[in-house]
């Protein structure tokens, strides 16, 4: 399996796979996108990889909270341009964040990871920014 | 006692919440916590139908209570003794974090972020 981490194309999509509340009332929920205790990235699988399908479906047999109804799954669809292009303000004014899609083949071929540093340091849920790095104002 | 649609949506939206256990999403999600549900059932009492019109309700993975609106970007997440907001209106962001829960308050806002 390949064990190299590569940033993915800009012209590829990448698939977040949804927890069942994550959607309510057919309504894609923020959830989706928040960091989980002790992440440093945001999973997701890409669709032009040959083993997308399979390793989709081998994630959510061996989760059913991820399970619908119908014994399907759903999953919202990302453009990586735009992931890029994501800004993040504080108190409107621009926080110098570097959103970065990576390839993670070595959970599975497909799986890669939606990651927000500054400085280089990644993000996590909860965590504090440094003075230094916020807008100056703030 | 008689409830409306959207009074009666969020109860239950509360209550699905009420009952996540730890790790409810597989991977070491925490329950929600209890003071974050007894926040939003503090809300809830002083709220009418009306204000839970376009409100959808859902975990966070950190114990905290997500709501997003359906009519505008925007949204706020309730914990324990904060609570936060974001939207976004014709193009212009705006957003508060880490302002202390108050019911009156919150619904305040809540009201002002679908106005």
């Amino acid at each position: 399996m390949d064990k190299t981490l590569t940033i993915v194309s800009n012209e590829e999509k990448v698939a977040r796979v949804l927890h069942r509340d994550w959607v309510v009332g057919n309504q894609l929920q923020l959830g989706a996108f928040a960091l989980r205790p002790n992440e440093t990235y945001i999973s997701v699988n890409r669709p032009a990889v040959e083993s997308f399908e399979s390793d989709v479906l081998s994630f959510v047999e061996s989760h059913p909270a991820y399970q619908y109804s119908d014994c399907s799954y759903r999953c919202a669809m990302l453009g990586v341009k735009d992931i890029r292009e994501i800004k993040v303000n504080v108190n409107g004014k621009p926080l110098n964040v570097d959103v970065e899609v990576e390839t993670r083949a070595f959970h599975t071929a497909s799986h890669a990871g939606i990651f927000t540093r500054i400085d280089k340091t990644n993000i996590k849920q909860g965590g504090i920014i440094p003075p230094k790095f916020l807008p100056l104002g703030v | 006692m008689a409830t409306n649609g959207n009074l009666s949506h969020a109860i239950n939206s509360i209550n699905r919440l009420s009952t996540l256990k730890d790790d409810w999403d597989g991977f070491g999600a925490s329950h929600i916590l209890p003071a974050a549900i007894s926040n939003i059932r503090a809300v809830l009492l002083l709220s009418n139908d009306d204000d839970w019109t376009h409100w959808t309700m859902s975990p966070n993975t950190n114990g905290t209570i997500f709501l997003q609106s359906a009519k505008y970007i925007s949204s706020l997440s309730l914990g324990c003794e904060e609570f936060s907001y974001f939207t976004k209106k014709d193009g212009v962001r705006n957003g508060k974090s880490h302002l202390p829960f108050d019911a009156k308050n919150f619904l305040s806002t809540m009201r002002s972020l679908n106005a």
